[in-house]
């Protein structure tokens, strides 16, 4: 049997707060959390904003802010993700698309942020097999981030992060504010990204995107791991979802009843 | 009595005129719908209404008249992310107050509890920020709202708490609304009439 690619144990994250007159204060904000990604999957994870799933992101790649404490488990390929080991996947085998847009540089051409890390003797030409592969048509390239739209913007994203030879992806919240069809192509991208065996962690809000990509779905709540439910439960009215806050958030979408029913802990 | 846009004409520099002579209308109380694709024009449309941008030329009337020059602006905008719509370094009370003092009531409806209002943006979530934004819009004299991908942040359940809550209040005063999304089963759910970008294009 293989070993999944990336494997979560007992991980903790924690930030350190002033609490005034000197003393600190420990503030557990994901507690305990165990999941695998198999190879080629494509795992969501579902909850709402500050639930700890972008935080889950952030502590695999090592880039939690300073003030946060780590705890736990965390294994790429069979081997413990260390700081040394991250260095040297990061970027390579480990993608990251980012949450916000604002993490494009408003001041360089969007050509030039592609074209970063790649090497300079090939680089215009990867840049330019990378916009096409995006749909994003070659003069795009000298326009700044300001003069593109939301899912111009998204496409960007995936073509400043994505490289040949990538095995895990991470997306936190690749399809907000875009209409149906440009999320629909998004989400596609990710989808041939595993079909070609990059296993693909989705960190969304969007119960129909997770549900149209992925076959589990992990539902997070106020930094715990509440369930992992099967994408295919989440349909009819949600009887067959085991846990209440996955049946609340499902029944809540306004498609279905746009419920307002379901609140705060359910752990 | 209605929000009128008449032969709006705007053009973004240096690219080809985004409308030539868009109308719309919007009656209080009513919920009105806008649909397009991503960067079709939505948002500059929501901003030309509610005066954050100004029309190279037509008309925009509210209730008859232009929109006043000075004073709290009668169509009022509640944005996609509230973390950019407030003052990071204010806590909560003075975000409320530089609108007007809002009544307690008002607090109750829109759902913003009381030891909130000492905390700063920061220290809430943007479902609770965003009840600020909506409180902060509701000013006495406010006539019409433009929610502009006011949820789309938002987990399914706080999406439908929000948008319960609104729809009471501005059925109640009323306020006419157009409502701004990418997602259509949500202007489904909300809206009583819908219209599409292209058709204020063409």
């Amino acid at each position: 049997m293989t070993h999944p690619l990336l494997s979560l144990e007992d991980l903790c994250v924690g930030f350190t707060r002033y609490a005034g007159l000197g003393r600190e204060r420990p503030v557990p904000v994901v507690a305990f959390l165990s999941l695998d990604l198999a190879r080629g999957e494509i795992l969501s994870v579902v909850g709402a904003s500050g639930s700890g799933k972008s935080l889950l992101a952030q502590a695999v790649l090592g880039i939690l802010p300073g003030n946060a404490t780590v705890t736990g488990g965390i294994r790429y390929d069979g081997e413990t993700l260390d700081k040394r080991r991250l260095r040297m996947v990061r970027g390579t085998e480990i993608s990251y698309i980012p949450q916000s847009v604002n993490n494009l540089d408003p001041l360089m051409t969007v050509g030039r942020q592609v074209r970063i890390g790649l090497d300079p003797e090939t680089a215009h030409d990867r840049q330019r097999a990378l916009f096409s592969r995006y749909g994003l048509a070659d003069e795009v390239a000298n326009r700044y981030p300001f003069q593109l739209s939301g899912g111009m913007l998204r496409r960007v994203l995936f073509a400043t992060s994505v490289r040949d030879g990538v095995r895990l992806v991470i997306a936190d919240e690749p399809t907000p504010g875009l209409h149906a069809d440009a999320a629909a192509e998004i989400l596609n991208h990710l989808a041939e990204l595993a079909a070609h065996g990059a296993s693909v962690l989705l960190i969304t809000h969007d119960i129909r995107a997770a549900t149209s990509i992925s076959k589990r779905i992990a539902v997070m709540d106020a930094g715990r791991l509440l369930t992992v439910e099967d994408a295919a439960d989440f349909s009819g009215d949600g009887n067959r979802l085991r846990h209440p806050f996955a049946r609340a958030l499902w029944r809540a979408l306004p498609q279905n009843r746009f419920a307002t029913e379901g609140h705060g802990a359910w752990h | 009595m209605a929000l009128t846009a008449m032969n709006l004409a705007f053009t973004h520099p240096g690219r080809e005129p985004l409308y030539r002579a868009a109308n719309l209308r919007i009656e209080p109380g009513k919920v009105v719908g806008l649909t397009g694709p991503s960067g079709s024009g939505k948002s500059t449309l929501g901003a030309l209404i509610a005066g954050d941008l100004h029309p190279r030329s037509g008309e925009i009337r509210v209730d008859g008249l232009p929109r006043p020059r000075r004073g709290p602006r009668p169509v009022q905008l509640v944005h996609q992310h509230p973390e950019h719509a407030v003052n990071p370094r204010w806590r909560m009370r003075a975000v409320l107050e530089e609108s007007h003092r809002v009544t307690p009531e008002t607090l109750q409806k829109v759902g913003i509890r009381h030891e909130w209002l000492d905390r700063r943006p920061e220290e809430l979530s943007g479902g609770e920020l965003q009840r600020f934004c909506i409180a902060r819009a509701l000013h006495p004299d406010t006539r019409y709202i433009v929610a502009d991908e006011m949820t789309t942040m938002f987990d399914s359940i706080t999406q439908a708490r929000i948008w319960h809550m609104f729809l009471d209040i501005v059925r109640e005063r009323p306020i006419g609304l157009l409502v701004i999304s990418h997602e259509q089963s949500l202007l489904d759910r909300v809206c009583e009439e819908q219209i599409t970008v292209d058709s204020l294009r063409s």
